[in-house]
């Protein structure tokens, strides 16, 4: 009776005050549509269209839900979606995209940037060519005359062309004064203009496409604000887009497009680098001395490739490959050894010092309470980079005080079995005041009588804690304790900066140490494979790892609820 | 009724504003190009600016003046183009110190931004292709090979600039024949020498065990790369001690990633060098931190570092020291690896020719090359400057060290070998391994990353 006149209550002072509510959410939305389309017009007009689409996604949810009379229950819910969206699932399909991509050194640009680049490379003759100066004139058409004079280059003035186009007669000439002296330009070359310092400046960007003739058969480039150079080779790469094939004039030969770059056929073995051709995903076939499948970087390793789509090749390296995989599960191992020994040491150390902090005989609660929350208060950074000095072998306080006691030296970074020790050692010491923090809370939230009654039937105190006290508690941390799971699992920083993954594990072919979790052992192996940075075997290892974390979660979630369900009854 | 009025109210303000985001880019970019155009047009003939630049001007222009100049001078105030570099706070002092020469000169405006030294490598590779990344950037030679694979930085032809420049450096830029920055400064390790305990500069690595049996100190020699973090760099004087090396070099073709040596005879016999000093004890189990630490405390004989350190030693230390090349290990002199840094530009740069100006006209001359050294300490890579410190100790030393090494190879497969090359060196240096089996492990792994 009384919650139904509530309700009318309610709805009516709603009523009354969605006119106001409106005007506010739409302003609200107006506001965010507004730098929401500009971020997508940005996104789709620099070439990132997944993050565009995305961005649509994002708009067209707020519009709907904020704007729609009928969705109260998605209006709470779509910050928490749109930013989900963000920084979670956009991340996720990214890594998976990566993952599926030769994205490494070599193959960081799309197809029409590389092409680009390589349509910039001049034809190698090993010689640097002269150069000399470069005087600029401009008429009131705003056309350009460059005036030219070196150590061989006779002072010549004449119309450039741009250095797309074929090098040519030289056109329309211009007589240059007799008595010309470079460091004294005539002010005027039949009705053009001499160039100031700051007038050649606001031409630059069309001086930096253009090439000039000369009367001898050379061609010069601008190659500064007030210098030219004598070209001695032409263009080296022409792109033809009818067959998809880069004809290159160093080799005289044309190369037809593949995955990540173009490959030329019959090249002479002496041409092609070794190590191009032992390289476990090499393409060439050599035989007789002439190479088919020769990829760019092969005949030169500073022409550049683009990212393709390689579908799941990561991913069977991954598998296949024996030097990955026995450390993969090496590390796989120690990962969630530390995972879960983390959770459970500093959940027992914070647990035990809540409980501690429960008994009313305790002096100085309060003072106690705010030290232990120092360690969280502390930023990760500082705190695990000064346990490094304290953790050092030979110069470190640790062992000072454990040498005072007449204890040995212990080797806490460079031991494997020492180092493992020394991170979770660490890691306690950053983590417990969380688990004191939850678990004070938690404990406050069992009911005493709950615990006087089981005192009452005999328990002791063991019991009372294994039987009562920690069911209950468990209740309402363990998704906590999963969370901090997960965030262990992925623990970079603490590794990053103490032990830097070492020490280093001896018998694999990769760089791989003792207390490497899988995220700083991708870290690793990311920059030292092959030719430099491998993004996409990466990424493929990351996937691997987010699999790995969303199944356990997902298990752990259901034990939670069969849990939940017990205690509940 | 009311509440649709509310949402095309609502509706309306959405497009309103929507249109004015659109809007306002367009005009702004309407404007650009018109403050642009109208820079164009009359800085082209104002020799009222010209006047200010201490360049070779010419008076008779000053007086066929059009009026243009009266137009608009807000419009000549607006720099006509800029370029970004982006330095290390080491290096963004002395650049933002000069740039106003050349903007003086060319009305070009130079924006230096800060960048972390070990970030810039990777953010070029990701900023230069969508169009975001400098004009410029500072950088160590050893990342030439993976920059020029990816693309994004474009060779430099320096012409007869080329022989101003230390060979090394030239070297050390050198990718594929062709060369992918302009070098400033070049780097080597050397040994400092704690002169109240070791007064003589010991010629030989038995005459530094001599000095330091004659003299009681905890530790004899401090090279990071021991104790707790890999170094491979630090600990090279050994490898190459007696003629060994990481992969097979060529003259004409550089570093041959397909021959790796680290196993060969020399390089083991190297090692051995450095495995005999860790048994005997002359050669302490520290990181970088520790070992600079020890020294500088005289609690340490010798410590192997670079140039980079000179101004701690003078800042922070109250011992005596001197500096000299690394006391001799076999037939010849030590080879450290020589680094180098310099200027590269980026291959999607808007503004190359500017850039291209700003690297040949401006950095590579003496003034230029002079300040950068009086910022930064390194010994310059420019042999103008080089010959006028002659009489500068540390420089001669680290430039005689830099003489005797070879750069560090520059090649995109390196990213295989620091981690392989550095985790068996600290075993080695930690008494955990020998020379022979710890060089085996790091050449398997090295071959097996960049060739299985």
């Amino acid at each position: 009776m009384d919650s139904a006149r509530n309700t009318r209550l309610l709805r009516r002072r709603l009523q009354r005050s969605t006119g106001r509510a409106l005007v506010v959410r739409t302003a609200a939305v107006a506001l965010f549509d507004a730098m929401g389309v500009y971020a997508l017009v940005s996104f789709a007009g620099n070439g990132t269209l997944s993050v565009a689409a995305l961005m649509a996604f994002a708009l067209a949810l707020v519009n709907w839900a904020y704007l729609s009379p009928r969705t109260q229950g998605a209006r709470w819910l779509t910050p928490g979606l749109v930013l989900m969206a963000f920084f979670v699932v956009y991340p996720v399909l990214y890594t998976s995209y990566v993952s599926l991509t030769n994205w490494q050194t070599g193959n960081i640009l799309t197809k029409d940037q590389a092409i680009e680049q390589l349509e910039q490379r001049r034809v190698r003759t090993g010689e640097s060519g002269e150069s000399g100066d470069l005087i600029v004139y401009r008429n009131g058409a705003d056309d350009l005359v460059l005036l030219v004079v070196g150590e061989t280059v006779e002072a010549f003035a004449g119309v450039p062309r741009s250095s797309d186009d074929e090098p040519g007669a030289a056109t329309a000439a211009f007589a240059v004064p007799a008595d010309f002296e470079p460091e004294a330009p005539p002010e005027e070359i039949e009705g053009y203009e001499l160039l100031s310092g700051l007038g050649v400046t606001a031409v630059a960007g069309r001086l930096q496409d253009l090439e000039l003739d000369l009367p001898d058969g050379r061609s010069v480039v601008v190659e500064t604000l007030t210098s030219f150079r004598v070209t001695t080779g032409g263009k080296r790469f022409a792109y033809d887009p009818a067959t998809d094939t880069m004809f290159d004039a160093q080799q005289g030969r044309r190369c037809a497009a593949g995955t990540g770059t173009f490959y030329c056929d019959d090249v002479p073995e002496t041409d092609v680098a070794r190590i191009a051709i032992i390289a476990k995903d090499s393409t060439i076939r050599c035989s007789g001395g002439i190479c088919d499948r020769v990829p760019l970087f092969a005949l030169d390793p500073s022409l550049t490739g683009w990212r393709d789509l390689i579908g799941f090749d990561n991913y069977i390296d991954l598998a296949q490959e024996e030097r990955i995989r026995s450390p993969f599960l090496r590390v796989l191992i120690w990962n969630i050894a530390f995972a879960v020994g983390s959770v459970l040491l500093t959940f027992a150390v914070g647990l035990g010092l809540a409980m501690l902090m429960q008994r009313e005989e305790m002096r100085f609660r309060g003072f106690y309470r705010s030290i232990f929350i120092i360690p969280y208060a502390v930023p990760g950074f500082l705190s695990i980079l000064v346990w490094r000095g304290l953790l050092s072998t030979e110069f470190g306080k640790v062992n000072e005080l454990l040498n005072a006691f007449g204890l040995p030296d212990v080797a806490w970074l460079s031991g494997n079995y020492q180092a493992m020790a020394a991170v979770l050692l660490v890691n306690t010491w950053l983590g417990f005041p969380y688990m004191f923090l939850i678990s004070s809370g938690a404990l406050t939230s069992i009911p005493t009588e709950l615990i006087e009654a089981a005192r009452v039937d005999g328990a002791g105190p063991f019991r009372r804690f294994r039987e009562v006290v920690l069911p209950l508690l468990l209740v309402s941390t363990a998704p906590l304790l999963i969370g901090a799971f997960a965030f262990n699992f992925n623990n970079f920083l603490l590794i990053f900066l103490l032990t830097g993954g070492g020490p280093p594990l001896a018998g694999y072919d990769v760089p791989v140490g003792s207390t490497d979790l899988l995220i700083s052992f991708t870290f690793g192996l990311a920059q030292s494979s092959g030719r430099g940075q491998q993004f996409g075997l990466a990424s493929a290892i990351i996937v691997v790892i987010f699999l790995v974390l969303a199944i356990t979660s997902a298990l752990s979630f259901r034990l939670t609820k069969k849990l939940e369900e017990i205690y509940d009854r | 009724m009311r509440r649709r009025t509310g949402i095309w109210f609502a509706t309306l303000i959405v497009l309103a504003l929507v249109a004015a985001a659109c809007g306002d880019d367009a005009d702004n970019e309407d404007a650009t190009d018109a403050a642009t155009a109208d820079t164009q047009a009359d800085s082209g003939d104002t020799p009222a600016e010209q006047d200010e630049a201490p360049a070779e001007d010419d008076p008779p222009a000053a007086e066929e003046e059009p009026p243009a100049e009266e137009d608009d001078p807000p419009a000549a105030e607006e720099p006509i183009a800029s370029i970004t570099i982006w330095a290390d706070d080491s290096r963004v002092g002395p650049l933002e110190a000069i740039a106003p020469a050349f903007t003086e000169e060319t009305g070009v405006e130079v924006n230096v931004e800060l960048v972390d030294f070990g970030g810039i490598r990777d953010q070029v590779s990701q900023a230069a292709p969508a169009g975001e990344g400098p004009d410029i950037f500072v950088g160590a030679h050893d990342w030439t090979g993976e920059l020029a694979a990816n693309g994004v930085v474009a060779p430099i032809n320096l012409g007869d600039k080329a022989d101003h420049f230390v060979q090394v450096a030239l070297d050390g830029f050198n990718f594929a024949g062709e060369v992918f920055a302009v070098p400033y400064a070049t780097e080597a390790v050397a040994m400092y020498r704690n002169s109240d305990l070791v007064p003589e500069t010991p010629a030989t690595w038995d005459d530094l065990r001599a000095a330091c049996d004659a003299v009681e100190v905890a530790n004899c020699v401090t090279v990071p790369g021991g104790e707790d973090a890999a170094d491979a760099y630090h600990n090279y004087p050994f490898v190459s001690a007696r003629g060994g090396g990481i992969f097979a070099f060529d003259a004409s073709s550089g570093f041959d990633a397909s021959q790796v040596v680290l196993d060969s005879d020399d390089t083991i016999a190297g090692v051995e060098i450095l495995e005999a000093q860790v048994a005997d004890g002359y050669v302490s189990s520290t990181n970088y931190g520790n070992a600079k630490d020890l020294f500088l405390t005289g609690q340490a004989a010798f410590f192997i570092t670079g140039p980079w350190e000179l101004g701690s030693m003078r800042d922070q230390s109250d011992i005596n020291w001197a500096v000299s090349v690394i006391a001799q290990m076999g037939d010849a002199p030590v080879q450290p690896f020589v680094g180098a840094q310099g200027f590269f530009l980026n291959a999607f740069s808007e503004n190359s020719l500017i850039a291209q100006s700003f690297l040949l006209d401006f950095i590579a001359t003496d003034e230029t090359m002079q300040a950068l050294f009086d910022a930064d300490g390194r010994p310059p890579a420019w042999l103008p400057v080089v010959e006028a410190l002659s009489s500068n100790p540390d420089v001669q030393v680290f430039g005689a060290s830099i003489a005797n090494g070879i750069p560090m190879p520059n090649i995109p497969e390196m990213g295989a070998v620091w981690g392989p090359l550095g985790d068996n060196l600290l075993q080695v240096r930690n008494g955990e391994s020998t020379a022979a089996d710890a060089m085996t492990a790091a050449a398997e792994a090295v071959r097996a990353a960049v060739g299985g």
